[in-house]
């Protein structure tokens, strides 16, 4: 499996390009990196050059800081949708789910955002015939970075889900053999659950899966089906989880899932993403 | 124990030692507390282990930690050439393990002092009893003494009526330094589920939040001991050093405030020393208990 640099993180001095209401609920953050250079006090020897951030695998996630006037404290992670080294411009898919969330809904281009990150271990690179794509939701997004890197060659199928038209985002960026697109109120493609379509899918066509690779990021039920379903196919399972998150970088363990297995793991340091059979997915879901 | 300034990591932020050499420059720092280690590995609490609250956050991490002998086998030693000064946290769940802990420790060696956790409130099993009786405090306090030639830190429960017994009994039992001092018990719920945020119910409260209700902890054991004390609880930036400095502590921890950003310690020196230099101070050494108040005790 060729190997991809995993970039050192660094705390970076993000100017928010843009940031845009593209769906229910759901929002578009376009960050421009700044990481501070040496100053006169050298007080921040762990940065690089200045102006550029570190280059984000897929998979991986940034902790964002919302604005330190407000009463909130933590950061929040986020995955990358994309990253273009170029013009050093990030870009993140979020939806408000929460005050954090709504209060970093409210922040206007020219504001200054702290980030931390890349983080996390990206997406692995698949072995096998195919990669299966399975994205619910905000899920989706780090899906997208996930297909526009694989190389050129690789059969690539993706299934998007999200509860109505609106959310299924960013598909025009997808690539991809094919892409699948279901919604629960049926206003766009098959009407059901990403996961009933995947498994009408499996269903349908003679394939070995088990010479696939699937990856999935979405909802707590979501990854405990998908990981139900690679069972029986006997396909290589990826996952990406979500946790309340305090460091970010493997310290404080506060981000713990429960291992199928004994103990835990972290989700900001051993994930977030995870083959699926390493995950307690019961415990999981009550934790979601 | 010589530190190049008062700075510390608190206990639970720095993992065990170098954890944070990527983002934070270990180099600037006076000291680092590590994670409080038991004598048995600990998987930790049930999650969610994090809540957020209002300028703070609620933890039940539940002393996760590696136990002592991987500790002392696989961590320990990479930790000597590190410039800043190592203060290994220990805890334990009787005095007996107290002792033990801090007997394999002493004779690994590679670290400076101790710091004992007589205070995390989130375990079940002894820990909120220990910090909350002097005597029990006193007790583990004394086997510890007794194991070892090196620096004894003690850090204080703020949970408690009244700190300054506590920290009086500690002092007599052969504390070298008091830090105070740990979070304080809290809660949330979320009133959809209508369950706890966090899965062990309750944990301790950290961060901006606790900040005045630390300092006013932090004055009342400088004003009860004579041993040097170290301030930890909500400090986020050189005037809030400032103040737990003037109330009278030598030193202090910063924990919380790095997860809003790992340049926290160092914009907290810079700006310690940008105070010194543009109100003519020496070292803010200088200012230390130079509080200006007369407390009038009434006799009831």
């Amino acid at each position: 499996m060729p190997s991809e640099v995993i970039a050192t993180p660094a705390e970076i001095e993000a100017e928010v390009l843009d940031n845009e209401e593209i769906s229910e609920a759901g929002f578009l953050l376009t960050l421009g990196g700044k990481m501070p250079g040496r100053g006169k006090s050298s007080a921040h020897a762990k940065t690089s050059a200045l102006g550029k951030m570190p280059t984000p695998l897929p998979g991986q996630f940034f902790m964002v800081g919302l604005p330190r006037e407000g009463r909130f404290f933590l950061r929040r992670p986020f995955s990358v949708l994309d990253f273009e080294p170029a013009s050093n411009r990030l870009q993140i898919y979020y939806s408000v789910i929460g005050e954090g969330t709504r209060a970093l809904s409210r922040v206007p281009p020219g504001s200054r955002l702290e980030l931390l990150g890349p983080l996390g271990r990206p997406f692995p690179r698949s072995i096998g015939v195919m990669d299966v794509i399975i994205g619910g939701g905000r899920g989706i997004a780090p899906l997208v970075f996930l297909s526009r890197t694989a190389p050129r060659k690789r059969k690539t199928l993706f299934f998007a889900g999200a509860g109505s038209e609106a959310g299924l985002v960013f598909l025009d960026k997808v690539k991809a053999g094919g892409i699948f697109v279901s919604t629960d109120d049926g206003s766009l493609g098959m009407k059901g659950t990403v996961m009933d379509l995947l498994r009408g899918f499996v269903s349908r066509t003679s394939f070995d899966w088990s010479r696939s690779t699937f990856y999935g990021c979405g909802p707590a039920g979501l990854l405990k089906e998908l990981h139900g379903l690679c069972l029986r196919l006997n396909a290589a399972c990826f996952a990406s989880l979500e946790a309340r998150m305090g460091c970010g970088v493997g310290v404080c363990q506060g981000c713990a899932v429960k291992n199928s297995g004994a103990g835990y793991s972290l989700v900001c340091k051993d994930g977030p993403v995870f083959e699926s059979a390493r995950i307690d997915w019961e415990s999981y879901e009550v934790q979601r | 124990m010589e530190m190049q300034n008062p700075l510390m990591l608190a206990s639970g932020i720095a993992g065990y030692g170098d954890d944070l050499k990527d983002v934070v420059d270990l180099g600037k720092i006076g000291a680092i507390v590590t994670k409080t280690i038991t004598i048995e590995p600990r998987d930790g609490n049930v999650p969610p282990r994090l809540a957020e609250a209002p300028s703070g956050l609620l933890n039940s991490i539940g002393l996760a930690n590696i136990g002592c002998d991987a500790f002392i086998s696989r961590r320990l030693g990479r930790l000597s050439k590190l410039k800043t000064k190592i203060i290994v946290s220990i805890g334990g769940f009787s005095p007996r393990e107290y002792g033990e802990v801090a007997s394999r420790l002493e004779n690994a060696g590679g670290f400076e002092a101790f710091e004992i956790n007589i205070s995390c409130p989130n375990v079940r099993e002894g820990g909120s009893s220990f910090c909350s009786s002097s005597s029990i405090a006193g007790e583990v306090v004394g086997i510890v003494r007794s194991r070892t030639k090196r620096l004894v830190l003690v850090k204080l429960s703020p949970n408690v009526t009244e700190v300054a017994a506590i920290a009086r009994a500690c002092v007599s039992e052969g504390a070298d330094v008091l830090t105070v001092g740990n979070t304080f018990k809290a809660m949330a719920i979320d009133v959809q589920t209508r369950r706890p945020l966090l899965g062990a119910g309750t944990g301790g409260l950290s961060g901006p939040a606790i900040k005045a209700l630390s300092l006013a902890k932090v004055w009342e054991v400088v004003t009860a001991v004579k041993v040097p004390v170290v301030a930890c609880g909500g400090i986020a930036s050189a005037e809030d050093v400032l103040e737990f400095i003037i109330a009278g502590a030598t030193a202090f921890q910063v924990g919380s405030a790095c997860l809003r950003s790992f340049r926290a310690p160092e914009t907290i020196l810079a700006g310690i020393r940008e105070y010194c230099r543009k109100n003519g101070i020496g070292r803010i050494s200088d200012l230390r208990g130079t509080l200006l108040f007369e407390e009038v005790r009434n006799d009831t």
